[in-house]
């Protein structure tokens, strides 16, 4: 089970993953030249695959795929946390 | 071995069925054209409330009704002074004015200019205004206003004629005046999107210049001839005029004043100096508490010869005679790879050889968010003290390029040690969106923002409305707005 200082510290983690990485094209999580994550209701292993390769959906969209040199196994485990995080203060 | 082909299959199947459902959801809808090709003014409601602040903050309308505000500085005495513009994207000319506001509410005129506009940016400095004059006629020019309101100008001939203007001006304590040149083209290359705003056939012959030499690798594009009625084909390189190619190895001999650039004058005119190049819209100067010199810069649009897609506009410190990576470069991150392709085109290297690598930035903001004008908490009253405060236009999609929802129209906050960025002043709403498109009495299109001298109060400079129909951009006539912000 995690605290929730850690759960706390990984979403702080996963903001500054997302800041550097997805930032530009979802500001805020919200729709800019990619569309709206905060109102996208889809399972951490989606989000997951999604991020790794462009195969997920079917290489539809403009998003690159980023692999694991530039978005770190723990990153990415912080990075969904922060998605969730996200979605949950947008309700 | 079948057990994990059928696991495969079923995580297959499952992500198959969640991408149909992702797509179903009406998710990949871009937004389009909006608004009516009309200057005139339209009835703008002003309501502080629709606008989201931190806690502990509060936003007020100190005054209304300016014709295409674009710049705000304060005397010793606190007084406020408004530059308007004089010229807004969609080729209207007004006459760029320096405004002063009265404690009665009235507007006095401290000096006028000619249609030489968009004056971008003003600075006050021991008891004269300095003012960066766009040059969309004439060519760019820093002018200063004496106390007898007298227009001097202390640089002119700057390579202004393009896409992207003489911007922010700012005087330094080591008795310069810092200022931003940005570039005449998206990407280097004249096209037919030059002709399109309007320039070009003003300027045939105008083009990017280089501030020091550069070598180019031989790339040119293809294009229809705008100066020919057979709609005859003609190749276009790199800073070099309309309709003419270059070579591989081509020498483009640099040269200052020249675009993309920081540059500096003395307080009492004289030479053009390089600061940093490499820029391709530097929009935003503003020197931080500590002394340092930093910049907002608009990253690449998806248009003209050689569009470039997903650039977000950036946040960098200026260092002294660097090179900051246009027009091969977004950050640090080169243009060549995939991600940057746009309609199937993937922007090839221009440039033989680079200065430097160029410096990765601050903060990189949202795409076609238009992040301009810049200044720096001092106060800790206020708060947030040695973060930089952006104000951002907002896109002007569909003609940068696609969008699937409004970015920008807020003011934000930047982390200049982390580079985390976070709204600070923001409509409110499930969505974000210029007011005038929310139907709400919010932020419209943040172009400045500039701290009291006390620290206290952040002033925020709203352009008005500008809206995006299928024949350009279309600004309504006297819709800017005046904010401040500070604590409850």
């Amino acid at each position: 089970m995690t605290s929730v200082n850690a759960l706390d510290q990984k979403i702080a983690d996963g903001r500054l993953v997302f800041k550097n990485k997805c930032q530009k094209c979802h500001p805020n999580g919200e729709a800019g030249v990619g569309p709206a994550l905060n109102d996208k209701k889809l399972p951490a292993i989606i989000m997951r695959a999604r991020i790794r390769s462009r195969a997920t959906f079917l290489w539809t969209g403009r998003m690159p795929a980023f692999n694991k040199h530039e978005i770190s196994k723990v990153e990415m485990n912080a990075l969904i946390a922060y998605l969730k995080d996200m979605r949950k203060k947008d309700k | 071995m079948r057990t994990i082909l059928i696991k495969r299959v079923r995580i297959f199947t499952y992500i198959l069925l969640c991408s149909c459902l992702f797509l179903l959801e009406g998710c990949f809808k871009l937004r389009g054209h909006y608004g009516t090709k009309s200057y005139e003014p339209v009835a703008r409601p002003v309501n502080p409330s629709d606008i989201l602040l931190p806690d502990g903050y509060k936003i007020e309308m100190i005054s209304g009704g300016f014709n295409f505000p674009s710049g705000i500085t304060m005397d010793e005495q606190g007084r406020v002074y408004i530059l308007e513009a004089g010229y807004s994207y969609g080729e209207i000319f007004t006459v760029p004015k320096l405004l002063r506001l009265e404690p009665d509410g009235k507007k006095t005129v401290i000096a006028e200019g000619s249609k030489n506009g968009p004056w971008t940016a003003v600075d006050y400095y021991k008891g004269d205004f300095y003012i960066s004059e766009g040059g969309s006629m004439e060519g760019g020019r820093i002018l200063k206003v004496s106390q007898d309101r007298k227009i001097t100008r202390l640089a002119e001939n700057l390579p202004s004629y393009g896409d992207h203007h003489t911007d922010g001006v700012v005087v330094g304590d080591d008795g310069y005046i810092y200022f931003g040149q940005g570039t005449a083209t998206n990407s280097a290359i004249v096209g037919k999107d030059n002709f399109d705003f309007g320039w070009l056939s003003r300027k045939k012959d105008f083009h990017d210049v280089p501030c020091e030499d550069v070598i180019l690798t031989g790339e040119n594009y293809e294009t229809e001839n705008v100066f020919s009625e057979d709609k005859e084909k003609v190749q276009t390189g790199a800073f070099v005029p309309f309709g003419t190619k270059t070579v591989k190895g081509q020498v483009i001999k640099g040269s200052v004043p020249c675009n993309g650039a920081v540059m500096r004058i003395p307080l009492t005119g004289g030479d053009v100096e390089l600061v940093a190049w490499g820029f391709r819209n530097p929009f935003g100067l503003a020197f931080s508490p500590d002394g340092s010199l930093f910049v907002t810069d608009n990253g690449f649009d998806e248009r003209g010869s050689r569009p470039v897609f997903g650039t977000g506009d950036l946040l960098f410190k200026v260092k002294r005679k660097t090179w900051y990576g246009w027009p091969d470069f977004s950050g640090a991150d080169s243009l060549s790879g995939a991600d940057y392709k746009a309609r199937k085109i993937r922007p090839k290297s221009l440039l033989q050889k680079y200065p430097n690598t160029p410096p990765a930035p601050i903060a990189t903001f949202g795409v076609h968010s238009s992040s301009n004008g810049l200044d720096f908490s001092t106060s800790n009253a206020f708060g947030h003290k040695g973060e930089a405060f952006v104000a951002q236009f907002g896109d002007m999609a569909p003609g940068v390029g696609a969008i699937y929802g409004p970015v920008g129209f807020k003011v934000v906050k930047v982390n200049v040690e982390t580079g985390d960025i976070s709204d600070f002043a923001v409509n409110k709403g499930r969505v974000n969106g210029p007011a005038s498109t929310l139907k709400n009495g919010g932020l419209e299109r943040p172009v400045a923002l500039k701290f009291s001298a006390d620290g206290n109060a952040l002033y925020v400079v709203d352009f008005g409305v500008l809206e995006m129909p299928e024949k350009g951009p279309a600004p309504k006539q006297h819709t800017g707005v005046l904010w401040k912000i500070s604590k409850l």
